[in-house]
């Protein structure tokens, strides 16, 4: 056997021992990994969490047989058996296929699906297109088509000047047709005109 | 015929309230519409009609005001010790002149006045009656208003 083949039947032992020897070093000499990662749940959350279904950010979105679509979020929204559906931070829009946007925020809602209804609790504000803001208590808006309605009285102000009512209700009369805020039961407005330019 | 109206120089600027029954405010347009035993008070004037429609004006900074309030349906303007009826009123807030048509009919002390339209200019105190103009005079009030 001449020189050369000695020593290729050599390095054909001793490269894959060089190679597994290499191979070893990766785990017996690595830094170990720690396994136990710290979840950042307080127990208490975890427990609130496991009552009841909870939802955040939830997003619901729909749009009425004439194409008008409704938007409703909301921060946080927990659903229990019995209950509606609660939600806080909610905040609606209205896009109407006859132009305009009606964006309405509240502290709190409760959405019930089954009866095709939301109603938003505590200062509820209603920003119409032409850039009026309604303020009142409670407001109960339905799912499927623009129609809204505030029992209790209301205060708005806007380019009409400041207006109270003692009942609002959002609906378009014809059906596709453009969408009216009718307030009702002692209507007052006061307009200041803006001071004359003399 | 040119006749006095109005005890006191009413001032255009004093804030304008209206009361109603109900309010309808159009989304498409942004119109606003008052129905039902509607009541526009300012300072001394008192004008109540049955309907009544704000005419918005946008002005150069794009911000919207009333250009003028329209009432219809047996229309009543009283301005201190004057009153007059109408079919329709067209009040201009920032001038202050109220248009009235369709058979007016003014009652002061002097007399009352019928015509088919009167322009009211609240600043000034003045109205002016046009179209068929008819005087009656009260005999017993004692001054006599000819044309």
């Amino acid at each position: 056997m001449d020189q050369y083949s000695r020593m290729v039947s050599y390095l054909k032992v001793f490269l894959p021992l060089a190679a597994l020897a290499l191979l070893s070093t990766l785990f017996l000499i690595s830094p170990g990994s720690d396994t136990e990662a710290v979840i950042p749940f307080a127990d208490r959350e975890i427990e609130e969490r496991l009552r009841g279904q909870q939802v955040t950010a939830p997003f619901f979105s729909g749009s009425t047989a004439q194409g008008d679509e409704i938007w409703v979020t909301a921060e946080m929204a927990s659903a229990s058996a019995d209950q509606p559906v609660i939600a806080n931070a909610l905040r609606a829009e209205i896009r109407m296929v006859a132009g305009g946007q009606i964006t309405l925020t509240s502290d709190r809602g409760t959405v019930h699906p089954d009866q095709d209804l939301a109603r938003f609790v505590g200062n509820v504000e209603i920003t119409t297109t032409d850039g009026m803001v309604v303020e009142t208590e409670v407001l109960k808006t339905q799912l499927s088509k623009v129609h809204a309605e505030s029992p209790g009285a209301i205060r708005a102000t806007g380019d009409l000047g400041d207006l109270t009512a003692g009942h609002m209700e959002i609906s378009s009369e014809t059906v596709g047709g453009p969408v009216h805020l009718l307030f009702t039961n002692s209507v007052k407005l006061v307009y200041a005109p803006q001071k004359l330019e003399r | 015929q040119n006749v006095a109206f109005g005890a006191v120089k009413a001032d255009p600027s004093l804030p304008v309230e209206v009361t109603s029954d109900n309010l309808a405010v159009n989304q498409a347009d942004g119109s606003a519409e008052f129905t039902g035993s509607v009541l526009i008070v300012q300072g001394v004037m008192r004008l109540a009609g049955d309907r009544v429609l704000v005419i918005y004006k946008t002005d150069a900074d794009g911000k919207r005001a009333i250009e003028r309030l329209e009432a219809t349906g047996n229309v009543i303007l009283v301005s201190g010790p004057d009153a007059a009826e109408a079919q329709r009123a067209e009040y201009t807030i920032d001038s202050g002149t109220i248009v009235m048509s369709g058979n007016v009919l003014l009652n002061q002390s002097a007399g009352t006045l019928a015509s088919q339209r009167m322009v009211v200019n609240l600043t000034t105190g003045t109205a002016s009656m046009s179209g068929r103009v008819k005087t009656i005079l009260n005999p017993s009030s004692g001054t006599s208003e000819n044309n």
